[in-house]
């Protein structure tokens, strides 16, 4: 202790009066470093990070994918479908057409009520009139024919007057076309050049169409009342078609769909999840929220349990789990924040930053080694 | 259960062998002007060409985005109000009389085109302005402004990177949004825009290279102003040749544009897409064809009477709606 005091004022020898400024020059020093270095870069750092929720990616990525090479003809998967009735008639008095959307609402629900626990359905009707095929159609002497090539052409003009993009919802149209008397009657060709003896046809994802000529008794008296019967069984045909599925109203087709369904859904889920495990590891910026890591969290949970409820042949439990699981995977997804950083994207970060840190940051490097040879000096010292 | 396995293979198996040939149910067209001011009316020319073509072609508007970010049609310094032409000599009204935009103005921004790939539009969006393709969808994208190295410029603002729009159709495989992908930009330097593209089943076209810049054809001395860009010029021309039913094939359009015309190298990048151009018809990307099927036997149903909640039923006569002609002459109503 004698010795050191004695050293003291031995040392400051050639800055007697320095002595007691070069401490605080010190402290000066110790705190910038520390409010840049220890508090501030952690800040900065925490702060501009891209967001990401804690996933359980493992779980999301250990999944194995099937080829899916036929999905594309199949009606999308959605939890809720539009059908979109639609009576297109070319010339409204001629026969006057009495047939009403919602007694086919009537007659068509029943027969969905059975795969209502997989999709909700709405249904909605509307008329088109002065409406032409938009081909032109061959004649006969007997008949006037539609024939197989003409019928994608018949389709495309079709969509721009159905408006069944309005909806937030897929829809499935369901079209009849009433010919108008004086053109009677018309027929749809198939590829062999065969009359189709349903008098419609339909196309994969969009709906199907169907021709009805009005009988000569009706065009007489000017009114005609198409047959709800034979309307409504073409319709669940069309709709058996779309879907799949071979008889909506025998309950072992039924239960098969609900399976198939289920299965489809659960596939859906896994795959989105594993796309957006692997999306998260290739672009850097993409942000994921609290409130998307619940969803996903909850969608890999609800598409486990699914898959064991349906495994032990618990259908209708587990197809509740998998419309959950199917939910909220695509809501997931979708998710706008997802891109809440589009404008800030990771290689740009530092391009933002460096012009801003640099002049800050050089000083207080350099005047580190102040604070080293002070160091030396009074281990020297000592 | 295991029967039911099986019985879905069979099913799978035979659905492919049947669907083998065809790959795609529905298009779907992106085509977006990104500059705005008068000097820039021939890239509104430009998109409107190419959504004249689409349209006549067959592809629905609801299956159209169409964004552009000034309305030339309509800006006062047009002598001809209501048109936008393709040449000087007013061949082609492209602007045409039905034209729906749906993203215009400042609307078009490099964040909505993102999350319109992406569909990560916020909640409430109009199905109009949703790009609702899936895993069945051939889609146009079709993009046309001021480029640079490595960027395409958004109304003098912003710009979107090759590295963002990369990702964005990465995004867009991941989630099945896009069966096949026909890239086209008319801008300088087209070719950067393209380069860093890493998704399967996309083909590229660019009106330049990298270096190069793209050239307008011509100017109209009544507008004042460059009218078109040349490779855009040469595509109308001949998309303006083929109808919904032609067999053109993609590797034929890819031509359009030889050096001598369009003083550009007009480029092309196929490695990520797996079908040999010369085999696949223009109409898969320009048109609209869907797969038909004949229904031939009828499942016949028993009508149900549903019995409707007694308060739904309108109590007050219905009104009877009835068709009348339309009006051709104040002369002949008899009042």
């Amino acid at each position: 202790m004698s010795n050191g005091k004695k050293k003291t004022p031995k040392n400051p020898a050639k800055s007697d009066e320095n002595d007691e400024e070069l401490i605080f020059r010190i402290y000066s020093i110790i705190s910038f470093f520390v409010v840049l270095i220890v508090i501030g870069l952690p800040i900065w750092w925490y702060t501009t990070r891209v967001y990401r929720a804690t996933l359980p990616l493992t779980q999301m990525e250990n999944h194995v994918l099937n080829n899916n090479s036929e999905k594309e003809f199949r009606m999308p998967l959605s939890l809720e479908y539009d059908v979109l009735i639609t009576f297109a008639h070319s010339d409204p008095l001629n026969p006057e057409v009495r047939i009403k959307g919602e007694d086919l609402e009537d007659k068509l629900l029943p027969v969905l009520e059975s795969i209502s626990q997989v999709f909700d359905f709405v249904i909605k009707s509307q008329w088109l009139y002065t409406f032409d095929l938009g081909v032109k159609l061959t004649k006969n002497e007997k008949y006037y024919a539609l024939s197989r090539d003409q019928l994608p052409h018949v389709i495309t003009p079709l969509e721009a007057k159905l408006w069944s993009h309005m909806s937030p919802r897929p829809t499935i149209n369901l079209l009849v076309y009433f010919q108008r008397c004086g053109d009677l009657p018309l027929y749809v060709f198939d590829e062999k050049n065969q009359r189709v003896s349903s008098n419609s046809f339909f196309s994969s994802r969009w709906g199907g169409v169907h021709v009805i000529n009005p009988d000569e008794e009706s065009c007489k008296t000017g009114v005609f009342t198409p047959n709800l019967q034979s309307i409504t069984s073409i319709f669940v045909t069309q709709l058996q078609k779309l879907f799949k599925i071979d008889n909506m109203l025998d309950p072992d087709d039924v239960y098969e769909f609900k399976v198939r369904k289920s299965t489809e859904m659960v596939e859906s889920t896994r795959r989105t999840l594993k796309s957006l495990a692997e999306l998260l590891s290739e672009i850097k910026s993409i942000v994921i929220s609290e409130d998307v890591g619940e969803k996903i969290r909850l969608a890999v949970i609800s598409a486990d349990m699914a898959k064991e409820y349906l495994q032990n042949s618990y259908v209708d439990k587990g197809l509740e789990l998998a419309r959950v699981a199917f939910k909220n995977s695509e809501e997931a997804f979708g998710d706008p924040s997802l891109l809440s950083l589009l404008y800030f994207p990771e290689d740009q970060k530092y391009a933002v930053y460096i012009p801003l840190f640099l002049p800050i940051m050089i000083p207080v490097f350099m005047s580190l080694s102040t604070l080293r040879t002070w160091y030396v000096s009074k281990k020297k010292s000592e | 259960m295991r029967l039911i396995t099986t019985y879905f293979l069979v099913f799978l198996i035979t659905v492919i062998q049947a669907f083998s040939n065809k790959s795609h149910t529905n298009n779907w067209a992106v085509l977006v002007d990104t500059s705005r001011f008068w000097f820039n009316y021939r890239h509104v020319a430009n998109v409107l060409s190419i959504y004249r073509s689409v349209k006549r072609l067959g592809i629905p508007d609801s299956q159209i985005i169409l964004m552009i970010a000034d309305d030339m049609a309509c800006n006062p310094r047009n002598p001809r109000p209501a048109t936008v032409f393709n040449n000087a000599d007013q061949h082609i009204n492209v602007y045409g009389d039905d034209v729906e935009v749906d993203y215009r103005g400042y609307e078009v921004t490099v964040e909505n085109f993102v999350r319109l790939l992406t569909g990560r539009l916020p909640p409430g969006t109009p199905r109009s302005k949703q790009l609702l393709s899936d895993e069945g969808s051939n889609v146009l994208i079709y993009l046309t402004g001021h480029g640079g190295d490595g960027f395409l410029k958004f109304q003098d603002s912003e710009e979107i990177t090759s590295q963002e729009m990369a990702d964005a159709l990465e995004q867009m495989w991941q989630k099945q949004r896009y069966n096949e992908i026909f890239f086209m930009i008319d801008t300088c330097q087209a070719a950067s825009m393209y380069e860093r593209f890493y998704s399967p089943n996309i083909l590229a076209v660019g009106s330049s290279l990298v270096g190069e810049d793209s050239l307008s054809h011509h100017v109209d001395s009544s507008i004042g102003v460059y009218i078109i860009d040349r490779y855009t010029y040469y595509a109308l021309e001949f998309l303006e040749k083929v109808n919904p039913q032609s067999d053109r094939s993609l590797s034929e359009f890819l031509k359009v544009c030889p050096k001598s015309v369009c003083i550009s190298t007009v480029g092309v990048r196929k490695d990520l897409y797996n079908r040999d151009p010369s085999r696949v018809p223009i109409t898969d990307f320009f048109g609209s064809v869907r797969p038909i099927d004949i229904l031939h036997d009828i499942t016949n149903v028993t009508l149900v009477q549903r019995k409707r909640a007694k308060s739904k039923k309108p109590k007050a006569k219905p009104k009877k709606y009835m068709y009348v002609d339309p009006l051709v002459n104040f002369n002949s109503l008899n009042v």
